[in-house]
């Protein structure tokens, strides 16, 4: 929901130019040049960072990280984090795994980028060669998963022409660990679900990703991972097309799904061997093919009592795909009864509150859901609507109206990655899944607290003793 | 019905005399080159050039040497050669080979892309070129010898480059009349289609961002893949994107920022071709991956980092981006404007002069693949050649004339 929430975005958009201007603050030139050392080429200066950054000040940068990465050179540390997939011991006050209770006085093992294992620091014997963090006074979590995003690469987020684009994909034009994706680190976040617009019915394909560094293939955890539906609002149509309203965009929708839905069976049915005849390869609706297996969801912008229904009977009851309401806002809560019997997962955002007239009285949306019972549920920024890092701002205001913390801190881990069909890599501090790991001064939802460092796939990508806060 | 055959052969036989006589008028002029401006014959058919220092890119850089030109090509190059006959002796400073520009738009008139539609590969720039074309003298001015002109990516498909020396007689000029096909992996087709608009008009289409981009390339090839034809397009268009997929045509794409470089690669490998990547102002940031994939590179952003930190699209320059290439051993030129000033800069940032000076003569004759003909100073090449009153990289040098297949084009002609 791109266009919706404008107070809100303003406020953002102000928020994020000050910090651009406050000296040491996000994206400044000193921050950014410490992480140069660790990542970047020679040479790969800070200009694309800061934009207003002279050739020659960028200079006097270079000379003074000579010296500086000289230093680092001779610490012991660098040399371990060179190393392509370290075994590092993580010791913690608090462990949030984010299945079952926390654990005090806990300790991680990771090695291969998975977590080998979690428990009890008295539990668990650290074998030889592992790299040791000692963070005493602060918890570990798993890396917060995005359920909507748009800053995984360039701005090319709609393709009007037509309305429904089946066609399209959106990991053509990913920027790994780009500047939007290293303040998200800071936040703490770690995947993200990078989706084209709303602009049109169905926007094309969004790709499951880390936002840590690395090539491609190393980050992307799905692609195709999963479809974007808007089933109203941002979509309609002003110019004689069909579509100008609610009927006509579910009207749309539904002829396309249900030719995709034709072709996927005709493929089905030859697979399975009940026909004879290869049916003829369509590349325009091949990326159905996991779609309607139920392997990825389709998430749907949809909010409003009325279209969440539609979203319900078209998408779920008749098109039996797994399904994901991408905003659920406004009196949409009001069908949490029906949403339930579905199964469905509700991710929230950006807009979290709803001014309900019937008893003059803000409602938040999440905790309206949560009070009828609602479990699969968490939050989203929409980013850059909300800026990427400030997810968990989403969840500590769904919580000033009412959310359990507890189950704040699923809805930003594990019931977004549920609901993107992820769990088995991200979400959980779990044995066996992906050492995505995040070192807070202490919950999350608080928001005096902070990030002081990030795992991604077992290698520590954000570390503020070296990058200082970003964030 | 007789007589209209009578007719035609008569017209024929008469059309055969006209241009039998405007040749000869024509190879009157030119015969007389030095009467009508620049162009000087030799007086002799062979021309021996001495020169104080030779960078020939074939062992020579800087030492003394001596070329011997006859017939417009380049018969012996050494560093004290002895030939019979009446000569031309010319005297210089340094001597290096004439500059080849991988990518520009020289000559080429009436629009620098066909933009009625997506799918244009049968546009050919060789048709549309303007031989008279002030561009042409002022890059002989410049010592740049040949040139690709390539078509703007301003469509998806947008047509097919050819390669032409600057200066000479029309038909000799010609290098390779249809070659490359270009392929836009970038934003440029999309930035004058429109997704609301009129819906009559020819621009309301895809692609009006990249995602359209990649799928107009991904859907053309695929139906040409299995056996189809592009619709709507030229049945050209289907022959010219199959010789592409079957290897007999080399792709170029036009791509800039790092994941469009990057796509470009995917599509060639879902796909099977290879295309050699045009612009390439990102490519440092993914240089490893780019050198595993066997990229190559034409690299533009040179020309525009002396003024700006930032290239088209947006994207993020470094000086030293040359320097980086050669350490990875990847393959690639520097094109485009001010090519012997980029020399210049890539020197300064990161190549040896030897390498700079490659990277404007025999880099770019090994990517297009006309080093049998142009790029360095050897036996049986084209005498394309270009005396400097110094060192080519020293800024303080000037260049005293430009021979192209053994034509000098002087600017100078006090030194001649």
């Amino acid at each position: 929901m791109i266009t919706a929430p404008v107070a809100q975005a303003a406020t953002m958009i102000l928020k994020r130019a000050a910090k651009w201007f406050v000296p040491g603050g996000r994206g400044s030139c000193r921050t950014q040049a410490k992480r140069f050392i660790s990542f970047a080429l020679p040479f790969e200066s800070q200009a694309d960072r800061c934009p207003s950054a002279a050739r020659l000040s960028n200079a006097w940068v270079h000379c003074s990280l000579v010296a500086f990465s000289l230093l680092l050179l001779t610490s012991p540390q660098l040399a371990v984090a060179e190393d392509a997939k370290p075994k590092l011991a993580i010791h913690v006050g608090k462990v949030l795994t984010c299945v079952g209770e926390p654990i005090i006085g806990g300790t991680i093992l990771v090695s291969e980028g998975k977590i080998e294992a979690v428990g009890k620091t008295k539990d668990i014997k650290v074998p030889e060669g592992y790299q040791e963090f000692h963070h005493p006074d602060a918890f570990a979590m798993p890396g917060l998963v995005e359920a909507h995003a748009h800053v995984g690469g360039s701005g090319d987020l709609n393709e009007m022409v037509y309305q429904t684009n089946p066609e399209l994909r959106n990991w053509d034009q990913i920027i790994p660990h780009n500047d939007q994706l290293k303040n998200a680190i800071a936040g703490g976040i770690t995947t993200i679900c990078f989706i084209p617009g709303s602009g049109t019915n169905m926007g094309g394909w969004g790709t499951l990703m880390k936002t840590g560094p690395g090539k491609l293939s190393d980050i992307i955890i799905k692609a195709p991972g999963v479809l974007k539906i808007a089933q109203a609002g941002n979509p309609e149509r002003q110019d004689g097309e069909l579509g100008s309203g609610r009927g006509g965009m579910n009207y749309v929708i539904r002829q396309q799904l249900i030719e995709a839905q034709l072709y996927v069976r005709q493929w089905d049915d030859f697979k399975a061997g009940r026909t004879k005849a290869e049916p003829p390869m369509n590349l325009r609706l091949e990326y159905f093919k996991p779609l309607f297996h139920r392997e990825i969801p389709v998430v749907v912008h949809t909010q409003i009592y009325q279209v969440v229904q539609s979203t319900l009977r078209i998408l779920h009851d008749e098109m039996n795909l797994k399904v994901v309401i991408d905003h659920g806002t406004f009196d949409s809560y009001k069908l949490t009864e029906e949403i339930l019997k579905r199964d469905i997962p509700i991710m929230v955002g950006p807009r979290g509150f709803y001014f309900d007239r019937d008893h003059g009285q803000m409602r938040g949306i999440v905790a309206e859901y949560a009070n009828r019972n609602a479990k699969a549920l968490g939050v989203n920024t929409d980013s850059p609507v909300v800026p990427q890092e400030e997810l968990f701002f989403q969840a500590a205001m769904a919580v000033r109206y009412g959310w359990n913390e507890e189950a704040a801190v699923r809805g930003v881990t594990i019931e977004p990655a549920k609901a993107l069909m992820i769990d088995h890599r991200v979400g959980s501090l779990e044995k066996g899944k992906d050492a995505d790991i995040v070192i807070t001064t202490g919950s999350i939802i608080d928001p005096r607290n902070h990030v002081k460092q990030v795992f991604i796939d077992g290698k520590s990508v954000y570390d503020t003793q070296i990058d200082r806060r970003r964030f | 019905m007789r007589k209209t055959v009578f007719h035609s052969i008569t017209a024929f036989i008469l059309t055969g005399l006209g241009i039998l006589c405007s040749g000869i008028l024509c190879s009157g002029i030119l015969c007389s080159g030095i009467a009508i401006g620049q162009e000087k014959e030799p007086a002799s058919d062979g021309v021996l050039i001495r020169a104080k220092h030779l960078y020939s890119n074939n062992g020579a850089y800087g030492e003394k040497g001596e070329v011997y030109i006859s017939a417009g090509k380049i018969k012996i190059v050494g560093p004290s050669i002895d030939v019979p006959g009446p000569l031309t002796i010319l005297e210089v400073d340094s001597l290096m080979p004439g500059i080849v520009d991988a990518y520009s738009s020289l000559g080429l008139s009436g629009g620098t892309s066909e933009v009625s539609r997506e799918i244009t590969p049968e546009f050919d720039t060789y048709s549309a070129i303007d031989w008279s074309s002030r561009d042409f003298a002022e890059a002989v001015d410049g010592g740049v010898t040949t040139v690709q002109v390539v078509p703007a990516a301003e469509s998806v498909f947008s047509g097919l480059a050819c390669i032409v020396k600057t200066a000479g007689n029309s038909g000799d000029r010609t290098v390779a009349a249809s070659g490359n096909a270009v392929l836009a992996v970038c934003s440029d087709p999309t930035s004058r289609n429109r997704a609301r608009s009129r819906p009559d008009g020819i621009y309301m289409r895809q692609p009006t961002n990249r995602m359209g981009v990649i799928w107009i390339i991904r859907s053309s090839l695929n139906r040409i893949r299995s056996g189809g034809t592009v619709a709507g397009a030229d049945p050209m268009s289907t022959e010219l994107l199959k010789e592409i997929l079957n290897g007999k045509r080399q792709s170029l794409a036009i791509s800039r920022t790092d994941f469009d470089i990057r796509s470009a690669l995917d599509l060639g490998d879902e796909f099977g071709f290879k295309p050699i990547i045009y612009g390439g102002d990102e490519v440092y940031r993914i240089i490893e991956e780019f050198k595993k994939r066997d990229g190559k590179v034409v690299y533009t952003a040179l020309a525009r980092s002396a003024t700006t930190s930032r290239g088209t699209e947006g994207t993020a320059l470094r000086w030293n981006v040359p320097g980086k290439l050669i350490e990875a051993n990847v393959p690639f030129c520097l094109a485009g404007e001010s090519l012997l000033d980029q020399a210049r800069f890539a020197h300064r940032f990161g190549l040896t002069a030897q390498e700079a000076l490659a990277a404007i003569t025999a880099r770019p004759a090994d990517i297009l693949g006309i080093s049998n003909r142009v790029g360095s100073i050897e036996a049986e090449k084209d005498a394309d050649l270009v005396a400097f009153s110094g060192d080519p990289l020293q800024p303080t040098s000037r260049i005293n004339w430009t021979m192209i297949s053994g034509k000098i084009y002087g600017n100078d002609k006090s030194k001649q």
